[in-house]
């Protein structure tokens, strides 16, 4: 199944310079239950599943919520929690509980809306912890002055336990960045969200279709005009059966096991 | 359905003309305004504009030209510019980060004053900071209110918010949609209306098949995509 590595599930659609909505005592599944709709119907049946409010207010409500959803649709929603690295150690606690006690497949950071540099000791902690537990972490990338390629690359090389992956390989500027990244680090995963045709093909071609894994950023605006036009993306390079399969779902497998493949525990029969 | 008319895409090498034309057939894209590769628009400006001259001198109704002319080189590129500008070229292509300078700096204003002189437009690539950003090119054609700006790709990357607001501090600034996302290009035509979009494909880039149908989704009436896709082009490469 199409696994979509880069989406933002929100609680409430909103436009984030009208600023967040008021949060409600019982969270409703109405937005993120319409976007795993609108994944489905373009043959997504699996998308790693961020928080978009939370990168810019406390984590653990949409954390949870995350949580929640997931285990509705355990497999259409592989839940990343994100924790702000600014608290230090309790953000390095929040992680280790959201990954070993509640399941969360991966963590996310957004350096450029979090406001956090890549030097920071927590987030080498929290990139350090992230490989300890076995999971994936999913940068922002593509934007100085916080997040760009080689900036996460430095973390990657430091961290070689850890899968990182850029969630939009360098963006339209420093795709060339993100490039270098991935070939000077095995770890690195570039996903193709964002990019332009003429980075992508170089990206197919130079790191190979192995390590490149679709996304939408879905969420961060209209999810069917995002997924229509990441989908067209891919199939403008014209590739293989094979090399279309590895970007479209394989990578993301290998990364984050489908649940129906990962034994028992977890599995799609209780998806309403 | 009406034709198209891509206001920005680029010719890396006359040999790649023939393509051009094949692909602009294939999506009922009557007219391209044709920039010149990177290394000519950032260094070896005559030899780009040299080549643009000779290929829409074949293909007059098929594609225009946009001259590049790096400001530092003074003299040196206004003569080029004007020379290129006599030769047919239509338009003049500005990258301030792949030339080396801010988009706001006075330093493109003698380039930009013979562009006015020519009646032709100015187009700006913006979305790379700290040289192309959209308030910066705002801040360049308020300096020239005669003078029509494309801002080239709203900001893309990351300036998507700032791309129409930009333009609401210049009525001679248009917008371009290549790379931006179907959803911020709804917003300007709400924001701005649909008369100050104007679509381009950035292809090679971008892929051009790919920059149509995003704008043929568009959530908006009808008449605003023919307007984005053509018309509003048309007044400006008649």
């Amino acid at each position: 199944m199409i696994t979509d590595t880069h989406t933002h599930f929100v609680l409430r659609e909103f436009d984030l310079l009208e600023g967040l909505p008021p949060r409600t005592a019982s969270a409703s599944f109405d937005a993120a239950e319409k976007a795993i709709g609108i994944l489905g119907k373009y043959g997504i049946g699996r998308a790693w599943a961020c928080t978009l409010e939370g990168l810019v207010d406390d984590t653990a409500p949409y954390n949870r919520f995350l949580c929640r959803l997931a285990r509705r649709y355990p497999v259409r929603v592989a839940p990343f929690c994100t924790v702000n690295p600014h608290l230090g150690e309790r953000a390095v606690q929040e992680f280790r509980e959201m990954v070993l006690k509640r399941g969360m497949k991966g963590l996310k950071l957004h350096n450029w809306l979090q406001a956090v540099s890549n030097m920071s000791r927590w987030v080498e902690r929290l990139v350090d912890e992230a490989g300890r537990m076995g999971v994936p972490v999913l940068f922002h990338d593509g934007t100085p002055p916080y997040a760009t390629p080689l900036q996460i690359a430095r973390l990657a090389g430091k961290f070689p336990h850890t899968t990182v992956v850029l969630g939009h390989s360098g963006l339209q500027d420093l795709y060339p960045d993100a490039i270098r990244a991935a070939k000077q680090h095995a770890n690195i995963y570039l996903c193709a969200c964002s990019a332009s045709h003429e980075g992508l093909k170089r990206m197919v071609d130079r790191v190979g279709p192995g390590r490149i894994l679709f996304g939408t950023d879905g969420g961060f605006g209209d999810f069917s005009g995002l997924v229509e036009l990441h989908l067209d993306l891919v199939d403008s390079l014209g590739l293989g059966a094979e090399d279309r399969e590895k970007i479209l779902w394989k990578n993301a497998h290998t990364i984050v096991p489908d649940p129906h493949t990962a034994g028992p525990g977890e599995g799609g029969k209780t998806e309403p | 359905m009406s034709k198209i008319i891509d206001v920005h895409c680029h010719l890396n090498a006359r040999r790649d003309v023939r393509a051009l034309l094949r692909r602009m057939d294939e999506l009922d894209i009557e007219k391209a305004a044709v920039c010149a590769g990177k290394a000519a628009i950032a260094y070896d400006n005559r030899r780009g504009n040299r080549m643009l001259a000779g290929v829409v001198k074949e293909h007059p109704d098929r594609l225009a030209g946009f001259a590049s002319a790096t400001p530092w080189s003074g003299q040196r590129g206004l003569t080029e510019l004007r020379r290129s500008l006599d030769a047919g070229l239509r338009g003049f292509k500005v990258h301030s980060h792949l030339q080396g300078f801010r988009l706001s700096d006075e330093i493109l204003d003698p380039f930009v004053e013979i562009c006015r002189e020519y009646a032709c437009p100015v187009y700006c690539h913006t979305g790379t900071p700290v040289t192309a950003m959209p308030f910066q090119l705002a801040c360049l054609a308020g300096r020239h209110p005669e003078v029509l700006f494309i801002e080239g790709h709203m900001g893309w990357s990351d300036f998507w918010y700032d791309a129409a607001e930009a333009a609401r501090l210049a009525p001679n600034l248009y917008l371009e949609t290549s790379h931006m996302f179907g959803g911020t290009i709804e917003a300007a035509v709400r924001s701005l209306g649909a008369g100050r979009i104007l679509f381009g494909t950035n292809a090679p880039v971008s892929h051009a098949g790919t920059e149509v149908s995003k704008i043929r989704r568009l959530q908006i009436p009808d008449r605003d995509i023919r307007a984005i896709l053509c018309e509003n082009a048309r007044k400006l490469l008649p």
